[in-house]
């Protein structure tokens, strides 16, 4: 116990001198770019600890040697014999320093040090898109495109909302914006489409309905007995009975639908037209106009029964074909992922190369509601020629049931292993409160003409698998680890290579038993060149401390170097073998490297 | 002197050296032959294991199938790496020295003659044979091409090549990660892009080049290893004169023995004698690379100081300073630690 109290004393102190002296050095020659914008303090305490991260083995590893070479000296008798009790109790001791720096080290190497480069990459990833925020805003203000300049500026003021150049952009697209009303896009040609049936009024018989709409008749609310009538026309099968009472229903309601209602007031006419045209708009299928003329109706008239009806109905069916543009405000402050690119093969052999350059997970949701940054995508066929591209601001993706898509895509998708959720891609967003603003997917390279439109874009891939290509996008040395475990084996189905990334896991996995090893070997070194117990440790040793850490980083570099090497060669040769059969030879290196230490000895 | 009394006179040197050997004077010190053959060979088959290693990977490429070993790059290796791993196991025989203190004198004695014999000898024979270039023909590999269907990280983004045609003119796309491009769109198609051959860069394959991405220290070795070849197999062909200034460098490590004793703490005399080790040879590397260097020798081609107006001329001054220094300091150490027990026993 003595031995390993001596040993941490000296690993304590030393670790922390550093960490002390990395700061003043780091503070004194470290500059934060100029073209980065944010705290120069927090750049500099961000650059220190990378560095102090980048040399905690070496750190540790010299201090241990030192610790060692001191505490031999002052705690072992002058003669010893092998494998005697000593080195037991010595070994013992090893084990126990060891693995406690080996766990500090793994912890800074899985998780300090990915998450300090992150939050110092975010400062200058915080500049960048500013900046491109900003050209991207001056050039649709060129094109005359108000509301995707619209967008950009807003989402530029959000990363610096004082920046002058900025705000005098937002004022000139502020006057153009306010005075645009647009059409509504065209309807969507998406390639993979969904089943009709998602709904307000779901779980309704036949029957039920007609029944719905003859009450609703009989109580005058002509919108509900129209509304219900059509519904079950709708759904009805052609030899139902209840057809052509249906048809009598909707007909009626229609009639005096068409007819202004006597007795009422001038102000109440005008409200029963605009709810008429609104009605007839989503009877119609262009709920987009339904949806904005509810909106303008329920701002108004909130306690109206119908118009709060037909707004929720109108606000599904928008749901189910746009995103709203408020709902990606102050996201791209929370993003968890960036530059996320990946390949991905279709249902016609075909891949889409697919890059997103930021995404936001909503936790309320698990995770399964996404909404994705600049999202592009570069549609090949099989023999690599383009087909067409689209890139558009922002996607929101959600988790689509399987059973929602087209019989030829599900057993496809089973085919790959998976049964139950892909990922559904939203493409087109709309303004929650004005009609006349959407933003579209923007194609280019479209030689064949084949897509001109897209509203809806569904990943022929599990959708599991989509979050592990997110996190693989922080690289194959920082990705969580059981996400390494679980990708590595299928990561050239996305484009990406196998060997890196087994290569990669095996090293991840193995650190700890190599940094074990090293830990042994240390102390043997520190055994054989012991200080002289009649010696005292003199003050100015102290300062020679770093040119054992220098020497150990270079050693431990290398090492570490053509081991990485080493793994690519065994994956080469034995393919998945090769992480148990590393895992096996470090294990008796690490036991050959024991039986080294316990056989040295002191005459 | 007849040759009954020179047989007389042999035969009793003989029987005193071994008597010396097995009374164990000479014995650690005959034993840092072994040491040195041991670590050399270690060394060496190490060195050429790793070199094996680092020129498979280099010739890898995504998704193609590997044949890393191969024994003509295995033996090239053994003769490319001897002449490093020697030098190297010179500095193993210092450490030697420091754990095992006995019979001082002896062992630095035997050090040197083994020390002169790698450096006079063995090195020179050694890039002899690999002048030979008797694998050269045999090392070329058969180059493989880049695959298509793979993302591949370069200095400022990442390219997609969908499809490499038989020319390798590929097409593609290019996600600009950086913004460096200064293009609005983070992603661009290409076309027609012809592919440099993959033998020109380290890594034929820049998948693998950023994810086994050379460390700085890797790379500071392979910068020493790659200078410090070329430049003495030069020596080498120029002559006796070339080969000796260059073989100075030699000298100079040898000389690290001077410092084996410099602390009471031998862990500390260890790393002194790395870390000299290391600035020596990173002296030698900047005399052939840097411009400082150049000023240096062209302000004595001004002063027209002859004996340092070339660069061989230049660095046989510089080691044999570096050298003069470290072996003064080990005397001066020496004598002070004589000293020092003298006055201890006369007490």
């Amino acid at each position: 116990m003595k031995l390993t109290r001596h040993v941490a004393a000296v690993i304590i102190i030393y670790a922390a001198f550093s960490l002390i002296s990395l700061f003043i050095f780091g503070f004194i020659t470290i500059k934060m770019p100029e073209t980065i914008y944010g705290s120069a303090v927090e750049y500099k305490v961000y650059s220190v600890l990378i560095l102090f991260f980048t040399f905690l083995p070496s750190i540790l590893i010299s201090a241990f040697l030192i610790g060692y070479s001191w505490a031999f000296g002052r705690n072992s008798p002058n003669r010893v014999e092998r494998f005697s009790s000593v080195f037991i109790e010595f070994i013992k001791s090893i084990f126990v320093v060891g693995i406690v720096c080996i766990g500090i080290c793994v912890a800074s190497a899985e998780f300090f040090s990915p998450k300090v480069q992150r939050k110092q990459a975010n400062m200058s990833e915080i500049t960048e898109n500013y900046s491109d925020y900003l050209e991207l805003a001056r050039y649709y203000t060129a094109q005359e495109e108000y509301s995707y300049a619209k967008f950009y500026i807003d989402n530029a003021l959000i990363l610096r909302p004082k920046a002058e150049e900025a705000l005098s952009l937002s004022d000139e697209i502020g006057i153009y914006y306010s005075s645009i009303k647009k059409e509504t896009p065209e309807p969507e040609k998406g390639e993979n489409k969904i089943k009709s049936g998602a709904s307000g009024d779901v779980g309704y018989s036949v029957s039920t309905l007609v029944d719905e709409a003859r009450k609703s008749f009989k109580m005058q609310e002509y919108f509900n007995a129209h509304y219900y009538a059509s519904l079950a026309l709708q759904i009805a099968p052609s030899d139902n009975g209840n057809i052509d009472a249906a048809k009598q229903l909707a007909a009626e309601a229609w009639n005096m639908l068409s007819e202004n209602p006597s007795g009422l007031d001038e102000n109440s006419i005008s409200i029963f037209e605009k709810k008429k045209q609104g009605y007839f708009a989503l009877v119609n299928g262009d709920f987009e106009k339904a949806y904005y003329i509810f909106t303008s109706l329920k701002q108004t008239y909130p306690l109206d029964l119908d118009i709060q009806r037909y707004h929720g109905i109108a606000f599904e069916k928008m749901n189910t074909k746009y995103f709203f543009i408020d709902e990606t405000e102050n996201l791209q402050l929370f993003e968890q992922y960036k530059d996320i690119y990946f390949s991905n093969i279709r249902i016609d052999g075909g891949k889409d190369v697919i890059y997103i350059k930021g995404c936001t997970a909503i936790k309320k949701t698990g995770g399964f509601i996404q909404y994705l940054r600049d999202f592009s995508l570069f549609s090949f066929d099989s023999e690599g020629s383009l087909l067409y591209s689209f890139t558009v601001p922002y996607a929101k993706m959600s988790a689509l049931p399987l059973e929602y898509t087209d019989s030829d895509f599900q057993e496809y998708m089973i085919s790959l292993g998976e049964k139950k959720i892909v990922p559904y891609i939203l493409l087109e967003s709309a303004d929650r409160m004005f009609d006349g603003r959407f933003i579209s997917p923007v194609f280019s390279d479209n030689e064949s003409g084949s897509v001109t439109h897209l509203n809806h874009y569904i990943l022929s891939l599990p959708y599991n698998d989509f979050v592990q290509i997110c996190e693989s996008s922080r690289g194959a040395k920082v990705m969580p680890l059981m996400t390494l475990f679980r990708f590595a084996n299928k990561a050239s189905l996305y484009g990406f290579s196998t060997e890196v990334y087994f290569q990669s896991l095996i090293s991840r996995l193995t650190y700890p038993l190599i940094l074990l090893i090293v830990f042994v070997i240390t102390a043997s070194l520190s055994w054989n060149y012991r200080l002289n117990g009649t010696l005292l440790f003199k003050f100015v040793w102290l300062f020679t401390l770093p040119f054992f850490t220098f020497i150990a980083y270079i050693i431990l570099d290398t090492v570490l170097y053509l081991i990485n090497l080493l793994y690519y060669v065994l994956f080469a040769f034995i393919g998945v073998l090769s992480l148990p059969a590393a895992v096996i030879v470090l294990v008796i290196f690490l036991f050959l490297s024991t039986v080294y230490f316990t056989a040295l000895r002191a005459d | 002197m007849n040759s009954k009394t020179c047989g007389k006179l042999v035969k009793k040197y003989v029987v005193l050296v071994f008597t010396s050997c097995y009374a164990g004077i000479m014995k650690s010190s005959l034993f840092l032959l072994v040491v040195f053959t041991i670590l050399c060979i270690a060394v060496t088959l190490f060195c050429a294991f790793g070199y094996v290693l680092v020129d498979g990977c280099t010739h890898m490429a995504a998704g193609t199938s590997l044949s890393f070993f191969s024994l003509d790059v295995f033996l090239n290796g053994i003769i490319m790496c001897f002449p490093f791993a020697a030098g190297f196991s010179c500095m193993g025989m210092i450490f030697y020295m420091i754990r095992h203190p006995s019979a001082p004198l002896l062992s630095v004695a035997v050090y040197f003659v083994i020390g002169v014999a790698v450096w006079a000898f063995l090195v020179p024979q050694a890039l002899r044979i690999e002048q030979m270039g008797l694998f050269k023909s045999l090392n070329v590999r058969t180059e493989n091409r880049l695959t298509e269907g793979y993302f591949r990280p370069s200095e400022y983004g990442v390219f997609y090549y969908s499809k490499i045609n038989s020319q390798n003119i590929a097409e593609g796309v290019y996600i600009d990660t950086t913004g460096a491009s200064g293009s609005m769109s983070p992603i661009s198609r290409f076309t027609n892009l012809q592919l440099a051959p993959t033998g020109n860069e380290f890594f034929a394959d820049p998948l693998f080049a950023s994810s086994a991405k050379i460390t700085v220290i890797i790379e500071h070795i392979i910068t020493f290893a790659k200078v410090m070849r070329i430049e003495a197999l030069k020596a080498v062909k120029k002559g006796f004169f070339s080969y000796l200034s260059f073989a100075s460098i030699g000298l100079a490590l040898l000389s690290l023995i001077g410092i084996k004793s410099m602390s009471s703490w031998k862990l500390l005399n260890l790393s002194f004698v790395i870390i000299l080790y290391v600035v020596i040879c990173r002296i030698n590397l900047l005399i052939y690379t840097s411009p400082v260097f150049y000023s240096v020798l062209s302000f004595f081609q001004e002063k027209k100081i002859s004996v340092l107006s070339s660069l061989p001329y230049l660095q046989l001054a510089v080691n044999c300073l570096i050298s003069l220094l470290l072996v003064s300091a080990g005397m001066i150490q020496y004598l002070v630690l004589r000293a020092g027990e003298r006055r201890k026993s006369e007490v």
